[in-house]
């Protein structure tokens, strides 16, 4: 089945088969994304994309895909498929994809991505991850994760950044203290 | 009735420092309504020109061709000074910096790679911001946290969320403010607006505004990155992407991680024209509904057509007492037009004005009418209200608001559906996932802070 038929398909047979028909459709496509790297045509991201725009009325259907997508953030998916999977769970992650999105949060490359969704997800459960993940993350990847902190004004995190406001490493000292402020 | 629709501002209160010295020092003599500024004699050297001391010290962030423009637009003002510029290309910098020593006949134009250390200099009262619109919210937060009137390039911000952070910026400091969205200083915008607020083709039940259409390109290869030229500054903030021609300096304009595409970049003159002629500079729609067409492979992939549908409460404009709607697409002309209950009012750049009934456009309004703020230089309206503390005639909110219409609507777009919005608190309406789209994560180690 090609990209263009999924989509077409998806539009006919969502509203008539539900969860289980959009399902069928969406994992070959999201599938496809595994190898994508910057250069190659775009159209596989743009149907997933309307995958997920279309699954938006259904709040079953936005969970089977986003737990599609985020088996793409544990194996050996090329680093721009992990990237659009992050944008793409902007607009379906819940506190399921937390887990796998934290365990990103610790390697400098994926550190940045991984907030992409991280720092929008509501609920304490993102706080948590990205509070877990501040003692096992290099310098630069600590005032990432600070700067998450204080965006989502966690005030989980009040105790962690009073410590962190101490520190020798300016950047991370002024992240935290920025990080207070908004939270109050 | 008569409005005088400019606003002083109080002046900063603080310990003396250069801006007030220039403030108080300098009467303005020019009205509410009129600029170009007079100015007195007592700010003048002994030659007649305007004495350094008594001009505005600005320095330039981003020279590349908008800011270049921007920046030759200041050098030709007697009250201007550039005395620094900073750009995160090589190329850029060279050129603008030849372009400023040659003005002045000097070697005295600083420059810089980083928008930080000009920001560092003691000497400046102003800057002029040109850069991409994802580095639209720092560099001019920062700027306003140490006091430095701006002129700024549109679209204001990249998000709603930013938005809102650098009009906080700008008024918990207390600085002037111009965005470049200079079709208000043109007298012909300003009379169609005026024919609109003083009700002269009756109650306004639609606004058509029409934006250009898009375009695709085919996906693009990783290129070296130019000598010279720090990328990595560049992206900033935004996502982490390989280096290609045609994603930065002009292009970035059709790449969401770095604007919304023609909507907002467009949005942001005629939704704005819009809202002036409305009334409607404060506040926002209840409701957006937008379908688009985006490109389905390329590098660029924002909305090439688009049609945004918004819904106006019956309390937001003073000539639309049963409410409005805005329509904003490509499918009209380039422009905004202003459809009433007894007439129509319809204009565009290159002085285009047209209206319904026709002698409309040839009437003069009259001294119980509304007249808007008149501005006959746009630069020449900020370098005046930088020493005088007064508004500009497009300060932040006006700037804000007009481009909130162009983010809800690509925000409606992505979701496939309409969203509900509160103009007042400046918040969806119980609704988590556009929540979600306020703002954007920011690469490390870049954040808001205002």
């Amino acid at each position: 089945m090609t990209m263009n038929s999924a989509l077409n398909a998806v539009e006919t047979l969502s509203s008539a088969m539900g969860a289980k028909g959009v399902a069928k459709i969406a994992e070959p496509a999201i599938k496809a994304l595994a190898k994508y790297k910057f250069g190659d045509s775009r159209e596989p991201l743009t149907v997933v994309e309307d995958l997920v725009r279309a699954s938006a009325p259904s709040p079953e259907q936005g969970a089977y895909i986003a737990a599609q997508l985020a088996s793409h953030l544990k194996g050996g998916s090329t680093f721009e498929c992990k990237q659009f999977v992050c944008r793409q769970l902007v607009f379906v992650g819940t506190a399921d994809q937390v887990p796998v999105l934290a365990k990103l949060l610790t390697d400098d490359k994926t550190t940045n991505i991984a907030r992409y969704a991280l720092e929008v997800i509501q609920g304490p459960e993102a706080d948590d991850a990205l509070i877990k993940a501040l003692p096992k993350t290099s310098d630069a990847a600590k005032v990432g994760i600070i700067n998450s902190l204080g965006t989502r004004r966690s005030a989980k995190a009040v105790d962690v950044l009073h410590g962190f406001s101490g520190s020798s490493n300016e950047a991370i000292a002024t992240a935290a203290k920025a990080a207070l402020t908004k939270i109050g | 009735m008569t409005s005088r629709d400019a606003s002083k501002s109080t002046s900063n209160k603080k310990t003396i420092n250069r801006r007030d010295f220039i403030k108080r020092s300098t009467a303005v003599a020019a009205s509410a309504f009129a600029f170009p500024a007079i100015i007195p004699a007592s700010a003048l050297g002994a030659d007649g020109t305007i004495a350094p001391s008594n001009r505005v010290v600005m320095g330039c962030i981003g020279v590349g061709s908008q800011g270049t423009s921007n920046m030759g637009q200041f050098l030709k003002l007697p009250d201007a000074q550039i005395v620094a510029i900073c750009d995160v290309d090589s190329e850029h910098r060279a050129n603008a910096k030849k372009l400023v020593n040659g003005a002045y006949g000097n070697q005295d134009c600083a420059e810089y790679g980083d928008f930080r250390e000009l920001l560092q200099r003691k000497d400046l009262d102003a800057v002029s911001i040109a850069v991409p619109d994802h580095w639209h919210s720092i560099p001019a937060i920062e700027a306003a946290k140490r006091k430095l009137n701006i002129y700024a390039e549109k679209p204001l911000s990249l998000t709603i969320g930013e938005g809102k952070a650098m009009v906080e910026a700008v008024h918990k400091n207390n600085i002037v403010w111009q965005t470049g969205s200079w079709q208000r200083s043109q007298a012909h915008f300003r009379k169609a607006c005026e024919f609109v607020r003083s009700g002269r083709i009756g109650k306004v039940n639609v606004v058509k505004v029409g934006l250009p259409t898009g375009s695709p390109i085919a996906p693009q290869q990783e290129m070296p990155i130019p000598p010279g030229f720090d990328y990595n500054f560049w992206l900033g903030p935004a996502p982490e992407a390989p280096y290609t021609k045609e994603r930065c300096h002009w292009n970035f304009r059709w790449i969401s991680d770095y604007s919304g595409g023609q909507l907002t970049d467009w949005a942001a003159h005629h939704c704005d024209i819009a809202n002036w002629g409305m009334g409607t500079e404060g506040t926002g729609p209840v409701q957006v509904k937008a379908i688009g067409e985006f490109p389905r492979d390329g590098l660029w992939n924002t909305a090439m057509n688009y049609f945004l549908e918004c819904t106006y409460s019956k309390e937001a404009s003073p000539v639309a007492p049963d409410g409005f709607v805005m329509l904003v697409s490509n499918r009209f002309p380039m422009g905004a037009r202003f459809e009433g209950s007894e007439g129509w009012v319809f204009v565009d750049r290159g002085e285009r004005l047209q209206t319904f009934p026709e002698s409309l456009k040839d009437s003069e309004i009259g001294p119980n009418e509304i007249h808007l703020y008149e501005s006959k230089s746009h630069f020449q309206n900020f370098l005046d209200c930088a020493r005088s503390g007064e508004k500009t005639i497009t300060p932040i909110d006006a700037a804000h608001r007009a481009i909130s219409i162009a983010h809800l609507g690509n925000i409606s777009m992505k979701l496939g559906r309409s969203v509900n919005w509160d103009p007042d608190k400046q918040l969806f309406v119980n609704d988590p996932i556009a929540d979600r789209m306020m703002m954007r994560s920011m690469r490390a180690p870049w954040r808001i802070e205002v």
